[in-house]
């Protein structure tokens, strides 16, 4: 007989791996809240079955690799093996699986599961018959510690009463004999290794941490959180198992090494600047020409250096999107939801900071699309869509920067609502809300007025803390611009730089002193005649093709005195959906400056994100385009109501 | 019911501090030693389950004293309490098998978390 074709069988494939996965992901979070039982396992067992059997069929390799390492461990596991830690690896492979079912329906497998598979192989050997789950402790003792090595034996001691301790870095008898730091690490074997962490914590004890030694190897446990900054261990165990070409490196000297590269891009371009210079005296050509040519080189080098160094900063986006799978599913049972999560693009790398930072308006994001997004299952049926709702959350990289999508299939945001709760809390007049245009209103989700007043978390749509998360990406020099259909769904599109430590910019001047403004916010540069600029207070306005733009003075805003007869420059900068003319008196070039933050002592000055060391010495300040639309919109309402 | 605790100290009134120190936390010293040989005799006659551990001590030092109550009961658990730059001893102790230990001058918090610690 001959086969079926493919494509025919697909559909087929797809919807039955839709069942199965499902099946699985259900077993699994009973496996979790209830331990293993034999009737459990089997029915696991049969989906992950079925589906390597399908998908080999189908010649879908990593799928089939993947399933087939499941059943190993859930064989592992109807031996009786101890199920510790196996729920949150099995979610992970059950996201991994879904991942690489909707790309085989989009074309190919792209989903690597070799980590997976490898982890999968490591629990199962870990777990071994005893219970016991392999993990790597790792202790930093206080500086004021009297008698480390003395205290450092006594913790193995205690260590060794709870656990199988099977190798100690530095080795116990170099501890006796004083060598050690303020660190040590041991891999041990325990029942539960959670509780390690308290067992040896006590006065003399900076901080333990304990990770699962099938996690150890992909650095997981770098963590986000605030207490792994800058705390990385030195450790000899893990150093020693990992791969020889990989050293762990401070996230502070990497932020070190990067303020240097930025000093180093400065002063490359000081050097340009002084060739240039010397070139336009006409004298010593010759020179001239040999210190471009090495000013060149050494910004070939600088270029190259600083780019490794991003590098070297940079993270998958998968460290922060692996979290949402379970996060949602938590959620969408809560909300007696169902709701498939599509993560997509997760090998896009992004700077770590920016992962650090993105965590917060993602997790907003995705809380909204289940809480208020997608319907419950009923109401699904009865409009049509297939009863769980689908959460896609894909990154990608486009030119300078990084684009992060958080979309739901669910109502989309019921605008006419959203119009007269803002009405209604007093934040547009009537006359204004019937004025907006679709999109206008939209925006108004973003209004801290209308988005932290809690009685509109039923506003079909969108609920609290939008204006946070806006907020939170532009803090990052992103925007966030939604798109919405009444039940259709929306999407989120957060536009995120690559780095947060150098930015491309334009230099403009202002009364004599330079500013810099971030590239990524402008849009344009036009010069528009002195008469055009129309003005009811403080509050400017142009027409710009047919369009109101609102005119900011940088000179007002900086509190110089404005200048009244020129034809006004304005760079037309966003923030947000909103635009804003940025009135400068001269646009002088563009160029990569590096971020420093203002001294503290100046506090935070509104406007003003940073300053910078230009070329030639001198400092700049760095305008920040989303608190200057901020300023314009307070002045248009200031101007409507006087 | 509170834990029975031996206090090994030459000096008087380091006995009498740790036994208020142990008493406020509500655990009973069952039993005083000033030296080694004092020590392994009364834990063999009380079977604490605790020995606080001076080092120095005439007739039989804390280290070698730690031996000889390991020999008798390898389960005993012993907090050293060591003057500082006795590093040496210490881990020499508890290579032997001390379970953790305090340094002079310690408060009395310190103390009873070490016991603590060893009792577990």
């Amino acid at each position: 007989m001959k086969a079926a074709p493919l494509h025919r069988l697909l559909p087929v494939f797809l919807a039955e791996a839709d069942e199965h996965l499902q099946a699985l992901e259900e077993g699994v979070l009973q496996l979790e809240r209830r331990g293993p039982n034999p009737e459990l396992v089997a029915g696991l067992f049969r989906s992950a079955h079925t589906l390597k059997g399908s998908a080999g069929a189908l010649g879908f390799v990593r799928i089939s690799e993947l399933t087939h390492a499941v059943e190993e461990v859930l064989e592992a596991l109807r031996e009786g093996h101890a199920a510790d830690g196996l729920a949150d690896l099995l979610l992970e492979c059950v996201d991994a699986l879904r991942a690489l079912r909707q790309e085989v329906a989009d074309g190919s497998e792209r989903t690597e599961v070799a980590d997976l598979v490898r982890r999968l192989r490591a629990w199962k050997e870990g777990s071994g018959g005893d219970g016991l789950l392999p993990a790597d402790v790792w202790v930093r003792l206080r500086e004021d510690c009297p008698m480390r090595a003395a205290r450092a034996l006594a913790l193995l001691r205690l260590l060794r009463g709870h656990t199988q301790v099977e190798q100690v870095a530095p080795p116990e008898d170099a501890i006796a004999q004083g060598q050690l730091g303020l660190e040590f690490t041991a891999r041990v074997r325990a029942r539960e290794p959670e509780a390690l962490q308290e067992l040896l914590s006590g006065p003399d004890v900076e901080s333990v941490r304990v990770m699962p030694a099938s996690e150890a190897r992909d650095e997981r446990w770098l963590d986000l959180g605030p207490q792994a900054r800058g705390k990385l261990p030195d450790d000899p165990v893990l150093t020693r198992r990992a791969s020889l070409r990989t050293v762990r490196v401070d996230v502070e000297r990497l932020d070190r090494l990067m303020n240097l590269v930025g000093e180093l891009v400065v002063d490359r371009i000081r050097f340009q600047q002084i060739a240039e210079r010397l070139r336009g005296m006409g004298q010593a050509n010759g020179i001239a020409q040999e210190l471009h040519e090495a000013a060149t080189h050494l910004g070939r080098v600088a270029s190259d250096l600083q780019a490794q160094v991003l590098k070297a900063r940079m993270l998958p986006i998968e460290h922060l999107f692996t979290r949402f799978p379970r996060y949602v599913r938590d959620l969408a049972r809560r909300a007696g939801k169902q709701v498939e999560v599509v993560l997509e693009g997760q090998d896009t790398e992004l700077d770590r900071s920016v992962i650090e930072q993105i965590g917060g308006p993602l997790m907003h994001l995705v809380r909204n699309a289940v809480d208020h997004g997608i319907e419950p299952p009923e109401e699904r049926a009865r409009l049509g869509k297939p009863p769980a709702g689908l959460l896609r959350l894909a990154a990608s990289q486009e030119e300078e920067g990084i684009v992060v999508v958080v979309e739901d299939d669910g109502r989309g945001i019921d605008t006419g609502r959203v119009r007269q709760k803002a009405v209604a809390l007093g934040l547009v007049s009537a006359d204004a809300a019937a004025r907006m245009s679709e999109e206008e209103a939209v925006e108004l989700i973003f209004h801290p007025g209308l988005s932290t007043a809690a009685q509109v978390t039923d506003v079909s749509g969108r609920g609290v803390g939008m204006d946070a998360v806006r907020a939170g990406v532009q803090a990052l020099g992103g925007s966030v611009e939604v798109e919405t259909q009444r039940g259709r769904g929306t999407r989120f599109v957060l536009r995120l730089p690559l780095t947060l430590a150098i930015v491309r910019a334009l230099l403009v001047s202002c009364g004599g002193e330079r500013y810099v403004v971030p590239l990524a916010a402008v849009q344009e540069i036009v010069e528009v005649p002195a008469d055009r600029v129309h003005r009811v207070g403080s509050y400017r306005t142009t027409v710009l093709r047919g369009a109101v733009l609102p005119v900011v003075s940088v000179h007002e805003a900086v509190g110089l005195p404005v200048p009244e007869s020129a034809d006004r420059l304005l760079c037309v900068v966003t923030g947000g959906r909103r635009r804003v003319g940025l009135w400068v008196d001269r646009v002088l070039g563009e160029g990569e400056v590096v971020v420093k933050p203002l001294a503290s002592y100046l506090g935070q000055v509104e406007g003003i994100s940073g300053a910078t060391i230009l070329g030639d010495g001198r400092v700049a300040l760095i305008l920040e385009p989303q608190a200057l639309v901020r300023l314009a919109v307070r002045e248009e309402e200031l101007a409507h109501v006087g | 019911m509170s834990a029975r605790v031996l206090v090994v100290d030459d000096a008087l009134f380091m006995r009498a501090m740790i036994r208020e120190a142990l008493a406020n936390s509500g655990f009973q010293v069952v039993a005083e030693a000033s030296n080694g040989e004092e020590a392994v005799t009364r834990y063999e006659e009380t079977k604490p389950d605790v020995v606080t551990m001076d080092i120095t001590m005439p007739q039989m030092d804390g280290v070698q004293a730690v031996r000889e109550i390991l020999k008798r009961d390898p389960s005993a658990r012993i907090v050293m309490v060591s003057a500082m730059g006795q590093q040496a001893l210490v881990v020499e102790a508890i290579q032997a098998g001390a379970r953790d230990f305090v340094v002079k001058p310690f408060d009395q918090t310190r103390l009873v978390e070490a016991i603590r610690r060893a009792l577990r």
